[in-house]
């Protein structure tokens, strides 16, 4: 059958990127990690908030809104 | 930075102007994937309806080429994954990072191409697979021309959504912007090397898989995962439990996630090494399952009466939930033992749409009810229709997953007891199957709910209400 | 700092990709190609090749698997479906139709167990006929009517007469298999690959 391909060479040059891509990323990854590029992540968690809505503020109400003091109740 | 020094100059609070901004500059494209992503969500729920009843009635609409059954499922598959799932996403990505970046939409134009060409691509390829034109493979049915049109596409919202990402404003990466940012690049990638043409037999049964699965890790469930690490802190007001947990969760779950698909080959002629390689990761998923879990309870917890006034939070909850029990029961699905019984049946369907439908589906309605208020500046008319449509779907689904999950077992242990004559185990599921078509009517009339209050926003139409969310109040809310 | 930390990110986010790529597609290719087919293998014939064509075209991947598991992996054997399926047996289809579901049985060895030309071209005109209870979807554009004439009168325009049960049949019509139908037979009578395999390939078990 005319339509079956032996693997090309493409193929075989896209193992090797692969790997030695797939290689020099994890390396490079867990460098990353032991010299604590990541580190000062955790203050990201704020990120979504801001003056105009804070913590403790709910954002949609679309069903009518909570009694009085739960929706201001500010949390850690 | 100039523009914010800017806006901050003329503003007491630049950070609702410069959202506002960021909202406007998203509206025209994300209101055009949305649109044409919920159109595809019709298309789709009705060819899978109609396929589904095809299992009670074979003969009904027998003698019609293009509704045969297997034309109409994968018009179906495509129809919601390219269509719905794919769209749903782009649109829920752009408004995502722009927001996460604190910044206007990078490239814009090149969005309302991407919207124009994705919907090009798909109806062809769903006219094709209607006309009997298919490449054959589940997941990859779309022939040579649609592929064309769909990998620019998603091309063009990549670099749309990375250019946004370049001008960001913002030092901290939020965790839902490494799922979009790694979803974008791994998706256009990933599909145009599933369509490479140089696969063959078994090999390109793995392929064919590898991409099927892979769909699931770089496209749908990111795009699930970015919207309920946004959203449920965002609309309670409350930020993520453990942020180092959702670093973990990121970093396994795509090093496992890709190594997952061969599990559908579970049993077939393919090297035991590659199927056991891809149990073990599907068993690894554990871990990026259970950190996401726990993090999302945790960040939930002493909040739940919450659920009650969003319906963003209803869906998007419901839609974490699922997550969790459709990760593990994959975990668990991919184990011999228990594939040896759940293989080849529906099973793995009802699976898949606890997957598709009750995790992502819900999440994304969830965002689209968020969304779409802040683009449009119209509240939603009728939120009991809201109501409606969650009760719908979301007893459909359960019905659905429960009856497949029942009616696939069973359908398993009469295939697998030779005694048994194979017309037994269709016959077996029969009951089964008729309650599926049952919970699609369910889901149909629920997206028919939401496509008409949908339409109404859109063309800023129907009740108008007194607390458009985006103008609330602090009072108001203590009203 | 801030762009050593988002190339590291993306460089993470490629590898991971294409290791999973490599490790499940590329690698097994290299391993899977080592395999011969089967010498008892034949490359599809012309009228093979357009049956399968209409088997891809009608979806009969949707409910038919085309792969035979191993003894205590199901009850493939036990039903007589074929010894487990290799590696080589897959040679020479593109595009692959393993499939993922048996709503119907197995067909990769078809052939062995229902040799019939006319059993399928009943089936496929109306599943029922043949099987009470199937919820197969009937085929009947594989098909068209005609009169009801003599037998020398179909073979002189060269029309292949499908001796459909009278009561599925319509009344007082005489059911032809057109040449779509005969070539989707064709290819599910080619579905046979009971044939021995000399050499151990590695499979399950
Ligand atoms: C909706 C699912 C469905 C689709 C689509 C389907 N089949 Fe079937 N098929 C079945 C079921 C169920 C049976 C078992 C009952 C029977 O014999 O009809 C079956 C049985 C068979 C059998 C007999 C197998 C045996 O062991 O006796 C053959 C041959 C067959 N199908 C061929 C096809 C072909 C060819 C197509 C595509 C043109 C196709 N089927 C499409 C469900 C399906």
């Amino acid at each position: 059958m005319a339509t079956l391909m032996p693997l090309p060479l493409a193929g075989l040059i896209l193992i090797l990127v692969a790997l030695l891509g797939g290689a020099m990323a994890m390396f490079a990854f867990l460098w990353a990690v032991r010299s604590k590029q990541f580190k000062d992540l955790s203050s990201g968690a704020y990120a979504i908030f801001d003056e105009e809505e804070p913590v403790g503020k709910m954002t949609d109400n679309t069903f009518g809104f909570p009694e009085s003091e739960e929706s201001t109740e500010k949390r850690d | 930075m100039n523009s914010d020094q800017e806006t901050f100059n003329i503003n007491e609070s630049p950070e609702l102007t410069s959202r506002v901004l960021t909202d406007a500059s998203a509206s025209g494209p994300v209101i055009a994937f949305f649109t044409s992503a919920v159109f595809w969500l019709l298309i789709g729920t009705v060819f899978g309806l109609i396929a589904s009843i095809k299992f009670n009635f074979p003969d009904w609409l027998g003698s019609i080429p293009a509704l045969t059954f297997g034309r109409v499922r994968p018009a179906h598959l495509n129809a919601v994954i390219y269509g719905w799932a794919s769209m749903a996403i782009a649109g829920c990505y752009v408004w995502l990072t722009a927001r996460l970046c604190r910044t206007e939409v990078g490239w814009p134009r090149l969005l309302y191409i991407s919207v124009l060409l994705w919907n090009m691509g798909v109806l062809y390829g769903i006219i094709s697979i209607l006309g009997g034109h298919t490449q054959g493979m589940e997941w990859l049915e779309f022939p040579r021309i649609a592929v064309y049109l769909i990998t620019p596409a998603a091309v063009s919202l990549s670099l749309s959504i990375l250019r946004t990402f370049h001008a960001r404003q913002v030092k901290h990466i939020y965790v839902s912007l490494w799922y979009v940012l790694a979803s974008v690049v791994w998706f256009p990638i990933l599909y145009l090397i599933a369509n490479l043409p140089f696969y063959s037999g078994v090999t390109q049964a793995a392929a064919n898989w590898w991409y099927a699965h892979n769909l699931l890790t770089v496209w749908v469930t990111p795009a699930g995962l970015a919207a309920a690490y946004y959203f449920i802190p965002k609309v309670i007001g409350r930020p993520i439990h453990s942020y180092y947990l959702s670093l973990l969760g990121f970093w396994t779950f795509a090093l496992f996630y890709n190594w997952n698909g061969i599990h559908h080959l579970v049993g077939g002629p393919l090297p035991t090494w590659l199927i056991s390689t891809s149990i073990v990761a599907s068993v690894l998923m554990f871990i990026p399952v259970i950190t996401v879990a726990i993090n999302h309870h945790l960040t939930m917890i002493g909040h739940f009466k919450k659920l009650k006034y969003s319906p963003t939070l209803r869906f998007v909850v419901f839609g974490a939930m699922c997550y969790t029990a459709v990760s593990f029961q994959g975990s668990i699905e991919a184990l011999r033992s228990f594939s040896e019984v759940s293989h080849f049946t529906h099973y793995t369907i009802g699976h898949a749409h606890l997957g598709l439908y009750a995790f992502f589906t819900m999440i994304l309605f969830g965002a689209i009810y968020y969304i779409m208020p802040r683009l449009v500046k119209w509240e939603w008319p009728y939120p009991v229709l809201i109501k409606f449509h969650f009760w719908f779907v979301a007893l459909g689904i359960a019905l659905y997953v429960v009856s497949l999950t029942i009616g696939g077992i069973l359908q398993g242990f009469y295939m697998n007891d030779a005694s048994q004559p194979f017309i037994e185990s269709v016959n077996i599921t029969k009951p089964y199957l008729l309650a599926r078509s049952i919970a699609g009517v369910l889901i149909l009339i629920g997206h028919l709910f939401f496509i008409y209050i949908f339409t109404l926003m859109v063309t800023r139409k129907g009740a108008i209400r007194l607390t458009p969310p985006w103008r609330e109040e602090p009072e108001a809310a203590t009203r | 700092m801030m762009y050593i930390r988002a190339s590291i990110f993306f460089l993470g986010v490629l590898a991971t990709l294409f290791l999973g790529w490599a490790g499940l597609t590329m690698i097994p290719g290299l391993q899977i190609r080592e395999i011969k087919p089967a010498s008892a293998l034949k490359p599809y014939k012309d009228q093979q090749l357009r049956g399968r064509a209409i088997y891809i075209r009608e979806g009969c991947i949707y409910c038919h698997s085309q792969q035979t598991r191993p003894e205590g992996f199901g009850a493939d054997q036990k039903r007589g479906w074929g010894r487990p399926s290799v590696p080589g047996d897959y040679v020479y289809d593109k595009p692959h139709l393993l499939g993922t579901m048996r709503t119907g049985p197995d067909l990769f060895n078809i052939a062995a167990r229902q040799p019939s030309e006319d059993w399928h071209l009943i089936h496929l005109y109306d599943p029922r006929a043949t099987s009470p209870g199937s919820i197969m979807p009937p085929y009947p554009w594989l098909f068209k009517e005609d009169e009801v004439f003599s037998k020398e009168v179909y073979a002189a325009k060269g029309e292949r007469v499908v001796p459909v049960p009278e009561e599925f049949a319509p009344e007082g019509k005489v059911i032809i298999a057109t040449h779509e139908a005969l070539d989707l037979v064709a290819y599910l009578v080619s579905l046979n690959h009971t044939y021995s395999i000399e050499q151990k390939v590695n499979n399950n078990e």
